[in-house]
């Protein structure tokens, strides 16, 4: 009996070993579930953690502020990405002012801010204002180098002045006037701005004027208009104003972004495409289009690259050195149809307002 | 593994319970602590637009005071101004100061370093107004007032923007929670599966030991005692039980067994007893029959020889002699071995005696080979053969009977043959004598108790064959001949 009765115990563990087998797979299977919701928990958990505290950024050693009349603007924004890019590589944070603020500030004010903010330097898109004037004396009595680019003051208060020769982009545009050949010119149109301290502008307009008298166009009748662009809104009604209450000229010349794409609307909505050309300012996707469409003939990009890095090697040049060169000159390209190709495939500062 | 098993039901049940129990709290618990840890963190999401608050609010403080106490030049409204500037400049230091790659972050270092030109500018413009400086006073206050303008609006600004962002956090964190309820829901519903497999199994451990007893039980029920013993793992009350009844199958087996030897020992001695009952009986026929002392017979009948020669009746005194042989031969011879010739010359007697008795009426013939006479047969063998030819085949016959004593050579055998020519006997009989069926004691008057049967038995006895004895009858009133075969031994033969 006693052979027997070991003889079934030596059969029955196989079946409790069955059954120790389960038990431990089942409790191995629910501390996976554990272990793996936990790691799922740790996971969302992190992220969750990264998303409150904003994460760590990266110190710098400067502070630099640009102060722009038009901060959204594709143009300046495009100086402004070139200008943080200098920045960063040489661990200066450029900080466009007042774009991220709830109220719209004047450049005065914001000079103010960035003077009474401790900023190490100043870029700033200058005119003759008092206000403006104002704030430069501040911004010297505290040390503040301020390097003023494409509008300069000429009160001599500023470091270094980035911007490009009013009267060669005067020449540049004349130029461009007397190669249009497929209509006859008589009558051309440049909007300046109602700014009457804006004295580049009178440059400008003094450029294209000997320009064409040079070439022997003196017949050309060349003319201003003003544009409203201190308010909101200013600049497109100023250029409709223009569209209705005529007489309308064979060429329109714009002096900034805004202006151009406006007129290239007021074109386009009053069916004067081909009648009145354009040449415009600045290389906005929306105006290279309106090239490749031969809406508007050629545009004059400045080079905001090259524009954003001078100011910031200006600014650190001065903090280092002490002082700077006073001038610091922006190449221009000029963007018709045969070359408006290139602009559109690669260029990334080319973007829409 | 060998402590578990020594455990009792209720113990591992209670086991099982608590492991359970134990590893769905645990997970319960820990969800707990991480949807409490989310859950403090959402609440932390709004800490830094309470603190901006706060900040804005003691900023106004700041200016309020200020302005009244240009207003009014009361004590108490220094105070006052001075307690918020403490306040406001305690506040200030927890923003941010150093240059980072962050608008948010720019922004709070702004506010910082305005606020420092903000108190400044408040300051002189409260140590002017003591003083008296009217014209100070005001440009001063004057530019602290811009900068309370500039401040509140990167307050405002910021946030604004970091309400943006934490309410973005917050819907983050929201959806992290559903998540995280969704997590928690399937885990809980994974590891109770988990559990319900540990329990199954674990309960398997306590019911299949139970469900094999239940079985066996069932196959012991139904009469099969010969089931495999319950295998025995586990110490708890199963265990015992199984034990128990393995030990209670095992006394069963041995049980029957012995009831099986104990029966059959009985039903050997039944037999027996039935043997004995039947030498009992045989006995006491015998010693019905000894009951009359045959030397006490031969005696008397000797002592009425006697009397009779005295009064000169000599036949009868003859007869009474010849009785009286007769008598003795059965007392000397009755158990053992004798010549052919003693058994012949007993036949002699009882047809002399026979004849006195019926007149001569019977008609003995013998033929008999004299070379013969000397073989040994057991005794009292051809008178019963006599006697039956004299009682059952020729009495009461119509014609004179006759019986034929012959006694020959055949082969190897000597070959004893009693006839007669009485009313034969039928096929039946013969079979049932030759059966032994035929065992009914005839006491008759004229027997001398010795049965055919009781011939036949001992001849088989002496010869040690069963083929001893043959009778044969050709059918009614055609006579009997009953022949018996005895072989010569090699001594006999030579004597011969």
């Amino acid at each position: 009996m006693r052979k027997r009765g070991k003889r079934d115990n030596s059969k029955e563990p196989a079946g409790s070993r069955a059954i120790v087998w389960g038990c431990v797979c089942s409790v191995a299977f629910i501390l996976l579930i554990t272990i793996l919701s936990m790691a799922f928990f740790r996971r969302n958990m992190l992220t969750g953690a990264q998303l409150l505290e904003n994460a760590d950024y990266e110190a710098y050693d400067a502070y630099y502020t640009m102060i722009v009349s038009d901060s959204g603007s594709a143009f300046w924004q495009s100086v402004y990405e070139s200008a943080r890019e200098e920045g960063a590589k040489n661990g200066a944070y450029v900080e466009m002012l007042g774009g991220n603020l709830s109220t719209e500030y004047t450049k005065a004010e914001l000079l103010e801010i960035a003077v009474a903010s401790g900023a190490d330097g100043i870029i700033l898109e200058a005119d003759e204002s008092h206000a403006v004037t104002a704030g430069l004396l501040q911004a010297q009595e505290r040390g503040i180098p301020v390097v003023t680019v494409l509008e300069d003051n000429s009160q001599g208060m500023r470091k270094s002045f980035v911007g490009l020769s009013n009267y060669n982009l005067g020449r540049e545009y004349g130029r461009q006037v007397l190669t249009i050949e497929e209509q006859e010119v008589s009558d051309v149109l440049v909007l300046m701005s109602a700014d009457s301290q804006d004295t580049s502008q009178n440059i400008i307009f003094s450029g294209i004027s000997e320009t064409l008298a040079e070439e022997g166009r003196g017949d050309i009748q060349v003319r201003a208009a003003a544009v409203e662009n201190q308010g909101a809104f200013d600049v497109e009604e100023s250029i409709r104003d223009i569209f209705l209450q005529g007489p309308l000229p064979d060429v329109i010349i714009c002096l900034d972004e805004l202006s151009t794409s406006s007129v290239y609307q007021a074109v386009v909505d009053y069916n004067m495409v081909g009648e009145i050309s354009i040449i415009g300012y600045y290389d906005s996707e929306a105006i290279l289009r309106a090239i490749e469409r031969s809406v508007v003939r050629s545009t004059i990009s400045i080079d905001t690259q090259e524009m954003g890095r001078c100011c910031v090697e200006a600014l650190d040049e001065y903090r280092s050195n002490g002082y700077v060169s006073e001038y610091f000159s922006v190449g221009t390209n000029l963007i018709t149809r045969e070359n408006v190709q290139e602009y559109l495939g690669g260029g990334d500062d080319a973007k829409d307002p | 593994m060998q402590k578990i098993r020594k455990l009792s039901i209720g113990v591992k049940m209670i086991l099982v319970f608590i492991i359970t129990t134990a590893i769905l709290l645990l997970i319960n618990l820990f969800m707990y602590v991480n949807v409490n840890r989310m859950m403090s963190r959402l609440d932390e999401v709004y800490r830094s637009n309470i603190s901006l608050n706060e900040l804005a609010d003691t900023l106004s403080h700041v200016q309020t005071s200020m302005t009244y106490y240009l207003n009014t030049r009361t004590s108490d409204a220094l105070e006052d101004y001075y307690r918020n500037e403490q306040d406001y400049s305690g506040l200030v230091l927890n923003l941010n100061e150093g240059i980072y790659g962050n608008d948010l972050r720019m922004m709070e270092r702004n506010i910082r370093r305005m606020s420092g030109e903000y108190l400044e500018q408040t300051g002189q413009t409260i140590d002017a107004k003591r003083g008296g400086n009217v014209e100070k006073v005001r440009t001063r206050y004057e530019s602290a007032t811009r900068l309370y303008g500039y401040i509140r609006t990167y307050l405002y600004s910021l946030n604004n923007e970091q309400f943006r962002i934490n309410s973005e956090s917050y819907q983050a964190l929201s959806a992290y929670m559903q998540y995280l309820e969704w997590t928690n829901i399937l885990a809980l519903l994974l590891v109770g599966l988990g559990n319900l497999v540990l329990i199954v199994l674990l309960t398997r451990t306590i019911t299949s030991p139970l469900r094999r007893l239940a079985g066996t039980a069932d196959q012991v029920a139904k009469g099969d005692l010969a089931v495999e013993l319950l295998p025995v793992v586990t110490q708890d009350e199963v265990g015992i039980v199984s034990m128990a009844f393995n030990q209670m199958i095992v006394s069963i087996r041995k049980y029957i067994e012995r009831l099986r030897e104990s029966m059959e020992t009985e039903n050997a001695m039944k037999e027996k007893e039935l043997m004995m009952e039947t030498h009992l009986k045989d006995a006491q026929i015998k010693y019905l029959q000894a009951q009359i002392n045959p030397h006490f017979l031969f005696n008397t009948l000797n002592a009425g020889a006697q009397l009779a020669m005295m009064e000169g009746a000599e036949r009868t005194c003859g007869y009474v002699q010849r009785v009286a042989d007769f008598f003795r031969y059965n007392v000397k011879k009755n158990n053992g071995i004798v010549t052919l010739a003693e058994e012949i010359e007993l036949v002699d007697t009882y047809i002399y005696i026979l004849n006195v008795r019926f007149s001569g009426e019977i008609h003995f013939r013998k033929e008999v080979d004299e070379s013969l006479l000397t073989v040994q047969v057991p005794s009292m063998i051809l008178q019963p053969l006599v006697e039956n030819s004299v009682n059952y085949g020729i009495r009461g016959i119509d014609w004179e009977g006759e019986i034929v004593l012959g006694v020959f050579r055949v082969n190897d055998s000597v070959c004893i043959s009693v006839k007669d020519n009485g009313i034969g006997i039928s096929r039946e009989t013969i079979d049932k004598i030759m059966k032994g069926g035929l065992r009914e004691v005839d006491l008759s008057k004229d027997s001398n108790g010795i049965g055919l049967d009781n011939v036949i038995g001992r001849l088989r006895l002496f010869l040690n064959e069963e083929d001893v004895i043959s009778i044969l009858s050709e059918g009614e009133n055609k006579g009997t001949e009953v022949l018996i075969y005895i072989p010569l031994r090699e001594g006999e033969y030579e004597d011969v």
